[in-house]
Parts: structure tokens; C-alpha cells; sequence
């Protein structure tokens, strides 16, 4: 599934390639926070990481792809207190504006993703719970240049991500307040 | 540390049970007292007497019969007309716990149904009349008069159906059958059958389907249970070929097997193979001599009973005399070999085999959990219970049993088995509309088990996290 994302995602880009700027690459990681008061009460806010790639097309056009991961959680869970984990990791693709200033460049983005989570409980009374949620996401950061191809980034994004694999919904969505470098290369 | 070993070894060897089980009781019919024998000991270790004076007027015939759960033995005095209840559930320490006397009913011999609700006890003076007791209380009994004219009520046994009671008529060379009413005060639908030999004792096989008349006049009748109540002569009428006059009979615990002793000098013990319901041959006549000694031989008193675990067999004797040669009598089953337990007396009679009594727990609950996995949830049912009071023994663990809420209780499975110092159990894994019923039962170290405390209502609603 993974792989037919990303072939998707680069038979996208490729076309709109011809048309671009310049490229940028980037690597992003950060804060992780969980909406649902149980999962955050087991599992607690993690960390993610966020490497992804971008064609900047004409008038701060923009559009990506990136892959979310490292949120892979360990807790105890239930009223025998029985070891657990949940990871969740996503592959996103976005389409967005950046408004290119001296040394600084603000920009939003929307997306789409498909997510995957997996939460494994040490109990024999445990189910499986390995699921893919798909979903839109919205995300808003600033590039500084301090140099002429390398950048800093600062970004904000909100994943709505309310999923029931079994009988009960559970809200995975949340923020996530990264910062990262990237490298941007014109033609 | 060694003397700290030392101590602890000392205090183990104190901690231990000073028994082993099963056991046998005797009923010395001269002095009207018993004894208890712990058959687990090698040599058996005998208890008592017991209750010497207490058990009413000496020198008459008696019997002894135990009361499912093993927690009472109930003994007949002939003369004195009465029932005695004795509390066995310490055998080391048997304390009277009641007594009913029956009219001018000249108490025999003792049968209780296999569920313990009720016990029929015939009248050895050669009347028409039972006495019907219902055990839930033990404080009256009923009189009951056959309906079959002229016909006696002198020996007597009840199938596993709890329903089928089954009489010998030595006199009139019958027996007489019936389904117990439903008030446990009398028979229905009683009817007769010819059983050749003038039968003094009955028996009826673990399965109810083959019951045994101990005829005095060497030979023992055969018939077959085919429903409650309804008793046909068996597919081998009869066993003969015995040379001691056959008083007491009584089957193997697996019902392959039913043991006979004879009155002589000495007393003789028999073997019948039983084929199938009601097909029943010789096995071994006179397979081994006993330690006992008599000239005459009583309705109805049970003078051999088998181990529960059906290795050994017991033999009192058939009829109460003094001859100093008499002991009770150890079987080995494997063998046939007859050896005296020491420390009996010699005016033994009646016997009876029984395991320690084991009780249920007591105040059983049922909670039910709801385990949050966040994606899911689990339910439990969490089941409680405590230790009972009542049980004199050591109890080395408890088991869980399950079967679905209204189920019968033939579907009942082990779900679990727990150490004694658990006193708590949860179902887990269940899904939200799962209903069931629980049994959880003690067992002691020898695997003796008793019977269970049930639970299935859920009392509390509580979420767990």
C-alpha cells in the first residue's frame, strides 16, 4: 500500500516537474500531539519526523510529498495494567502557496494522507488492530534562508484522524509543531 | 540457618495432615459406638470408639450410610427405634449432630439417594412400613405402608436417578420397586418381582441400571433398571454357585465389578463381573476369607463397602458376636488378600467407605468488568469467593467451571484451577452479551473435590481503564 502511494505521489510530480522553479528537500521533526484524553492518558504526545520533497511551480505554486513517522508509542493499558503500543505513521501529499520574501518565506499547505496505526497489547484478550485512515490536513510554516539554498524551517499542522477499527471511534488526530532544514535547488 | 531449617522442617511435619484418606467407619453393634479408619495409613489408623452410650440401645442390628457430601453418617438402632445423624466431617473427631426417632419402627437398614435429599430406612421387625426422611432438615420422617399386599420391606436401595427405590422381601423371596413421591414421603406406581432365594440385601450398580439381591440361600438375583420407578428381571436372572450364604453386596465404584460377603467360619468374600446392565456372572467365589466370624446374618446391614477409589474393600460382619477373633477385614482388590485392621473391635457390623468431606467455598460473587483497550473493550467477569469455614482439611486448590446461563449443567467445562491462597477468578475475553453460569469447587490435596458453589448474576457494573 505504502508503495503504490509513492509511485502515485511521483508520477504526480513528475509531470508538473517540467514546469518547476526549483526543488526542495527537506527533513522536519517535532512535538506530536494526540486529541483523543485516552490515547494521550496510554500513550501519551511523541515525537514524529517528516522527510518529504516539493516542486515549487510558477507564483509560489507548490506541490509535495512527505512521509510521517516515529510515533510508535509504548504504555500499559486496561485495568491489568498489560504492556501496549501504537505507531502510527502516514504518507502525505500536499499542494500549497509560499510567498517568497528577502531571506523569509511563509507558506500553507493542504493535503491528503493515508495513515496507518497499530496498537498491540500484551493480554490474551487482545485484538488485532492494524488499520489505514485516510484523511485531509491542513499545515502552515515559515522558511528563513540563511544561506542561499539552505533553509530552516518552523511549521504547524492539524491531522483530523478519527478512526474506528473496531467498535469504538477513536480520535488519532493532533498537531504537530516541527522545525527542520531543507535544501532548495533551481534550475 | 540450620536451626532455622531445623525449625521449619519440625513446624512442616507439625503443619501436616495427620491423615491421608479415604476413610471407613464401623459400626460395633454390642457396644453401639463406632470407629473411623483412616484407610490411607499404612497400616490403617483406627479413630475412637466414638459416641459410646450416646448412640442408643446396644446389642442390636444397625447401619451405617453417608451422606453424599460426607458430611454426615446416619446409623439406625434397631431396638432403640431411632436415626442417628453424626457429623463426619472431621472423621478424627465424629460429634453426634441429631437424632429422630421413628415410632415403634424397628430401624435397619439405611439407604440415601445419591443426591442427598432424602434417605428410606426399612424395618427389620418384619413390618410393611419405611421411614422416609427428607435431609435438607433432618427434624421428622414420614411412615410409609407398602401397598403390595403381604409383602415386607426389610432391605433397601435407591438408584442413581434419585428416584427408583428398590426393597428385598427375605420372607416372600420378592423385591418391591416404586418412584419416590415427590414430597420424598412415599413410593408411586409400586410394583413386584419374584427374586429367588430369599434376598437380604440389595444394591444397585453406580450407573443405575443393575441391581443385585443378595440371596441367603446362595445365590444372587439379577435385574436390570430400564426407567425411573420400572425394574425388569435381568439378561442373567441370577449368579449362583456361592457356598457361604451371600448377606451383603455392593458394586465397584466404575460399576464393573460387585463384591459379596458370605456368613461362615469365617466369613467369605465373592466377585461378580458385571457385563452390562444386568448381565452379571461369576467372577471368583469365595476369593478370599475374612477376618470376621458369624452364624447368622441380618437384613439390610451393609458389612462390606468398597474405597471410593475402588482399590480396597472393607468387611465388618454379618451379625454382632464378640468372638475374639473378629477385626474388620482389609481387602486388597488387586489381590484378594485379606488382612485385619488392628485396634477394631470385635463386635463390628456394620461398614461404610468415604472420602473426607470437602465443602464449596462460601460467598461466591460475580462482577462484571469492562476493560478499555481504547479501540475496544473487554468484558470479565470477575469471580470471588472465600474459604469455608467448615472444611477440617487442608484445601489445596479450587476450580472454575462454566457453562452458558441456562444451559444444563451436564455442558459445565473447567475453565480453571487456582491455588487455595486464590480466592479470586476473572473470565476474561468476553464479549458484551456473554452470559454465564459458574460452579467453583474446593479440592483438597488428595483431589478430592466437592460439590460446587454456583454464581451468574452480575451484581456490579463497574469500568475499568
Amino acid at each position: 500500500m505504502k508503495k503504490s502511494y509513492l509511485v502515485i505521489v511521483v508520477l504526480l510530480i513528475l509531470p508538473v516537474a517540467v514546469y518547476a522553479v526549483d526543488f526542495s528537500f527537506g527533513f522536519q521533526a517535532g512535538l506530536r500531539t494526540v486529541n483523543d484524553s485516552n490515547i494521550k492518558d496510554v500513550y501519551k504526545n511523541g515525537l514524529c519526523y517528516f522527510p518529504y520533497a516539493a516542486v515549487n511551480l510558477f507564483k509560489g505554486f507548490t506541490i509535495g510529498a512527505g512521509y510521517e513517522f516515529g510515533y510508535s508509542r509504548d504504555g500499559t493499558i486496561g485495568i491489568y495494567n498489560e504492556a501496549t503500543t501504537l505507531k502510527v505513521t502516514g504518507i502525505e501529499a500536499f499542494v500549497g502557496y509560499q510567498y517568497s520574501l528577502p531571506m523569509v518565506t511563509p507558506y500553507v499547505f493542504v493535503g491528503f494522507g493515508s495513515f496507518s496505526y497499530t496498537q498491540t497489547v500484551d493480554s490474551p484478550a487482545a485484538q488485532a488492530v492494524d488499520k489505514t485512515q485516510s484523511t485531509f490536513f491542513v499545515a502552515g510554516g515559515i522558511k528563513v534562508y540563511p544561506m542561499k539554498n539552505l533553509y530552516i524551517s518552523a511549521e504547524v499542522k492539524y491531522v483530523p484522524l478519527k478512526v474506528t477499527p473496531l467498535e469504538d471511534e477513536v480520535d488519532l488526530g493532533g498537531l504537530r509543531l516541527m522545525g527542520g532544514l531543507g535544501f532548495t535547488f533551481g534550475y | 540457618m540450620k536451626r532455622f531449617f531445623g525449625l521449619l522442617l519440625f513446624m512442616t511435619i507439625l503443619g501436616s495432615p495427620a491423615f491421608a484418606g479415604p476413610w471407613g467407619i464401623v459400626v460395633n453393634q454390642i457396644t453401639m459406638n463406632i470407629q473411623t479408619i483412616d484407610l490411607g495409613q499404612t497400616p490403617p489408623k483406627v479413630y475412637g470408639p466414638f459416641l459410646t452410650g450416646s448412640l442408643g440401645v446396644p446389642g442390636y442390628y444397625c447401619d451405617v450410610a453417608i451422606t453424599p457430601d460426607s458430611n454426615y453418617a446416619l446409623i439406625s438402632n434397631f431396638a432403640g427405634s431411632k436415626v442417628y445423624r453424626i457429623d463426619i466431617s472431621d472423621p478424627t473427631n465424629p460429634v453426634l449432630a441429631g437424632s429422630i426417632a421413628v415410632g415403634s419402627f424397628y430401624a435397619e437398614d439405611i439407604a440415601i439417594s445419591p443426591n442427598g435429599q432424602f434417605a428410606v430406612i426399612s424395618d427389620g421387625g418384619g413390618s410393611r412400613q419405611l421411614v422416609f426422611i427428607n435431609l435438607s432438615n433432618f427434624s421428622s420422617y414420614s411412615l410409609y405402608t407398602l401397598t403390595s399386599s403381604n409383602l415386607y420391606a426389610q432391605a433397601v436401595a435407591i438408584g442413581n436417578d434419585n428416584s427408583t427405590v428398590i426393597l428385598a422381601d427375605f420372607s416372600n423371596s420378592r423385591i418391591i420397586y416404586g418412584r419416590v413421591n415427590a414430597t420424598f414421603s412415599g413410593l408411586v406406581s409400586e410394583s413386584n418381582l419374584y427374586a429367588e432365594g430369599n434376598p437380604l440385601n440389595i444394591s444397585i450398580s453406580p450407573d443405575g441400571s443393575t441391581v443385585l439381591a443378595a440371596g441367603f440361600y446362595n445365590l444372587v438375583s439379577v435385574f436390570q433398571i430400564t426407567g425411573p420407578g420400572t425394574v425388569v428381571p435381568g439378561t442373567t436372572t441370577k449368579v449362583t454357585g456361592f457356598h457361604e450364604y451371600p448377606q451383603s453386596i455392593a458394586f465397584s465404584p466404575d460399576g464393573k465389578k460387585a463384591y459379596v460377603v458370605g456368613m461362615g467360619s469365617p466369613n467369605t468374600f465373592s466377585w461378580l463381573q458385571v457385563n452390562g446392565p444386568g448381565n452379571v456372572t461369576m467372577g471368583g467365589e469365595r476369593a478370599a476369607n475374612l477376618i470376621s466370624y458369624s452364624s447368622s446374618a441380618y437384613f439390610g446391614v451393609d458389612v462390606v463397602a468398597i474405597s471410593p477409589g475402588g482399590n480396597y474393600a472393607i468387611a465388618g460382619n454379618t451379625s454382632p458376636t464378640t468372638d475374639s477373633r473378629n477385626r474388620v477385614s482389609l481387602i486388597n482388590l488387586s489381590n484378594y488378600q485379606a488382612t485385619a485392621i488392628d485396634a477394631t473391635q470385635t463386635d463390628l457390623g456394620s461398614v461404610a467407605t468415604f472420602n473426607e468431606a470437602v465443602f464449596a467455598p462460601t460467598n461466591t460473587g460475580l462482577t462484571r468488568l469492562t476493560n478499555n483497550f481504547i479501540f475496544y473493550k473487554e468484558y470479565i467477569n470477575r469471580l470471588t469467593w472465600q474459604a469455608n469455614d467448615k472444611n477440617k482439611f487442608p484445601i489445596a486448590k479450587y476450580r472454575v467451571y462454566r457453562k452458558a446461563a441456562g444451559a444444563a449443567d451436564s455442558t459445565y467445562v473447567q475453565e480453571a484451577e487456582v491455588a487455595a491462597s486464590t480466592l479470586q477468578y476473572d473470565d476474561r475475553g468476553l464479549t458484551k452479551n456473554d452470559s454465564y453460569t459458574y460452579k467453583i469447587t474446593s479440592l483438597n490435596d488428595r483431589g478430592v473435590e466437592s460439590a460446587g458453589a454456583e454464581v451468574s448474576n452480575v451484581i456490579v457494573m463497574r469500568r475499568g481503564r
